[in-house]
């Protein structure tokens, strides 16, 4: 995790210093909002520490993020982990839902579309699934809100008043993980079945609810726990198309908005956050595999993989 | 046996394993759908200058928002422009540019995760971490910031994808030149004084282009997703040419007023995207025997 948090710096603080343009004439024209002589530009870059070597500046803008500053957007003039933070809350808004939504229709289609392999309820759950990873997420928004808030007039077309303002959304960012985990946990399920324990189970006597339940779907889901974790840390980090359509407030419109207007610092923030909300997330999927998965607890690591 | 005749031999036994592919790929009803998909499109973004009935970018204002007619089989936009041609020509932009960012992302990953694969030691150490880091970032996420640094633009767009989506490809194909390596085989052709190149071209590379070309056509989807989706967001390529993802940012405009302004161009791309994956699933099932679809 270090390597990769360490490559994330390097990727952050290089963004802001490949962009063309001088630095210090850019936060000048952009924080100050006038446009600089060249007296003041010279000021700015030594004030800022612009003229040292990269190198140093690149430490010394490490230090100050490990402490949480990351500097000043230049579009707001507020303090880009200010502005983070007050977006996370209306980002989990959505991604929480749309995660568990992906959830409760993934598991049951996946298990279902398993134990009745290629008979009709399989045919339409493969359908299904491949479509719903082909959709363009943008495309399934507009549709979604031509019919039920155009045409319907159920729900608004965008903005964040209400509860009914989230089913739009929420359902948009939702299918494409559902689509995909549905396969996945198909295939698992699919695998544990054909396991020798599932036949011991059988051949114990066991009914067949009782072996699907306590022994193939326990262990069909632990590689599907790690695409799930996967999936919400995308979610978290932010849905900048969907948030874009729904004109949400969260860390994806800020991610879009940051782009359009070139403002670096926001958008080393940005890369930071998503960065180590994926590595976090992970973090604690790898964890919670002692929790369920009994051979990983034992420690007998060479036969989980 | 000279070293013709094994050519031959190599050759001819390459052809049948092909024909063997192709026919057990037309059996799968699902990729011959997919497969008739992108031979259609493919076929449109071609002969888009020969086929379409208009200009795509003459506008004509007094003609906006017209019904579907036998004159404009799809109606125009709101500028007056014939939606059949803006299609037509959107497939020869969105699926082209597509294209040329998956031979990027292709050659990029096959050069890492070969180079990766063979020497290991620091070289895979190195590039496995990139490879890690690279996977540690939401989609978008970088593409979008390295379009911030260039400017907007479809050579710009098609630049930070590349960067940006190679990790993946590099990964299976390091995993899959790792398994191939200490096999008996190359260990024999190594000893029979075969050059490194050699052993590439010869053996490796045809071990390996199972998983690679499932993994293109898989990839194929991902990419043109990701392309129509940062020109939906203004960022790849720019109002009036005609590009799927543009075509749609134009129509959400027209929500209300002119639905088929949305409708058509999401349409292609979700046809074009299922078309990739139902190929790319059918030739997973038997060229890639590690994940086949049990």
């Amino acid at each position: 995790m270090v390597p990769t948090l360490l490559g994330l710096s390097f990727i952050a603080f290089g963004l802001a210093n490949l962009a063309p343009g001088d630095p210090a004439q850019q936060y000048l024209t952009r924080v100050l909002n006038q446009p600089a002589s060249q007296e003041e530009i010279e000021r700015v870059r030594e004030e800022l520490g612009l003229d040292r070597p990269l190198a140093v500046q690149y430490v010394d803008w490490l230090g100050d993020a490990l402490r949480g500053d990351l500097g000043v957007s230049y579009a707001t003039r507020r303090p880009v982990t200010t502005e983070i933070a007050h977006r996370v809350p209306y980002t989990l808004q959505l991604a929480i839902p749309a995660a568990l939504l992906a959830l409760v229709i993934a598991i049951p289609a996946g298990v279902v579309s398993a134990l009745y392999r290629g008979r009709l309820p399989d045919h339409v759950m493969r359908v299904a699934s491949l479509a719903g990873a082909s959709l363009p997420s943008f495309w399934l928004a507009l549709l979604l809100i031509l019919f039920f808030a155009v045409h319907l007039s159920l729900v608004p077309v965008a903005g964040r008043e209400g509860l009914d303002s989230y089913l739009l959304p929420t359902l948009t960012l939702a299918l494409g993980p559902a689509a995909v985990l549905a396969r996945f946990t198909r295939s698992t399920m699919l695998e544990a079945l054909g396991d020798d324990y599932v036949r011991t189970a059988r051949a114990k006597g066991l009914t067949a609810r009782l072996v699907v339940a306590r022994h193939a779907l326990r262990n069909a889901l632990i590689p599907v726990a790690t695409d799930f974790g996967t999936r919400l840390s995308h979610l978290v980090a932010g849905a900048v198309i969907v948030e874009t359509i729904f004109v949400w407030p969260g860390l994806g419109k800020l991610t879009l908005d940051a782009v359009t207007e070139r403002d670096f610092p926001m958008i080393q923030g940005v890369v930071l956050f998503g960065g180590l909300t994926v590595a976090l997330i992970n973090l604690v999927v790898d964890l919670s595999y002692t929790l369920i998965d009994a051979r990983v607890r034992v420690g007998t690591k060479a036969v989980a993989a | 046996m000279t070293p013709t005749e094994a050519g031959v031999l190599v050759s001819e036994a390459g052809g049948e394993a092909r024909t063997r592919i192709l026919r057990r790929l037309l059996r799968d009803r699902a990729a011959v759908v997919g497969l008739v998909l992108v031979v259609l499109v493919a076929a449109a973004a071609l002969l888009a200058p020969v086929i379409s009935p208009h200009d795509p970018n003459a506008v004509d204002v007094a003609n906006k928002f017209a019904p579907r007619s036998s004159e404009h089989l799809l109606g125009t936009d709101h500028l007056g422009r014939d939606m059949v041609s803006r299609l037509l020509w959107g497939a020869r932009l969105s699926v082209g540019a597509t294209l040329v960012a998956t031979v990027g992302i292709g050659l990029i990953g096959l050069v890492l995760g070969m180079l990766a694969g063979w020497w290991g030691g620091f070289v895979d150490g190195l590039i496995s971490r990139v490879i890690e880091l690279m996977q540690a970032l939401p989609p978008l996420l970088l593409p979008l910031a390295i379009t911030a640094v260039l400017g907007a633009g479809l050579r710009n767009v098609l630049i930070a994808i590349v960067v940006s989506s190679w990790a993946n490809y590099a990964r299976i194909v390091r995993g899959a030149v790792l398994a191939e390596r200490s096999k008996p085989y190359v260990e024999a052709a190594r000893s029979s004084g075969a050059s490194t190149g050699r052993i590439f071209r010869r053996h490796l590379l045809p071990n390996i282009v199972g998983p690679v070309v499932v993994m293109t056509t898989l990839e194929l989807g991902i990419i043109l997703l990701a392309i129509s989706g940062l020109s939906f967001l203004g960022l790849g390529v720019q109002p009036p040419a005609a590009e799927w993802g543009a075509m749609l940012s134009e129509g959400r405009t027209y929500l209300s007023r002119a639905p088929a302004m949305m409708v058509y161009p999401g349409a292609a791309i979700f046809v074009m995207v299922l078309a990739f994956n139902l190929v790319g699933d059918g030739l997973r099932d038997f060229l890639d025997p590690r994940s086949r679809r049990a």
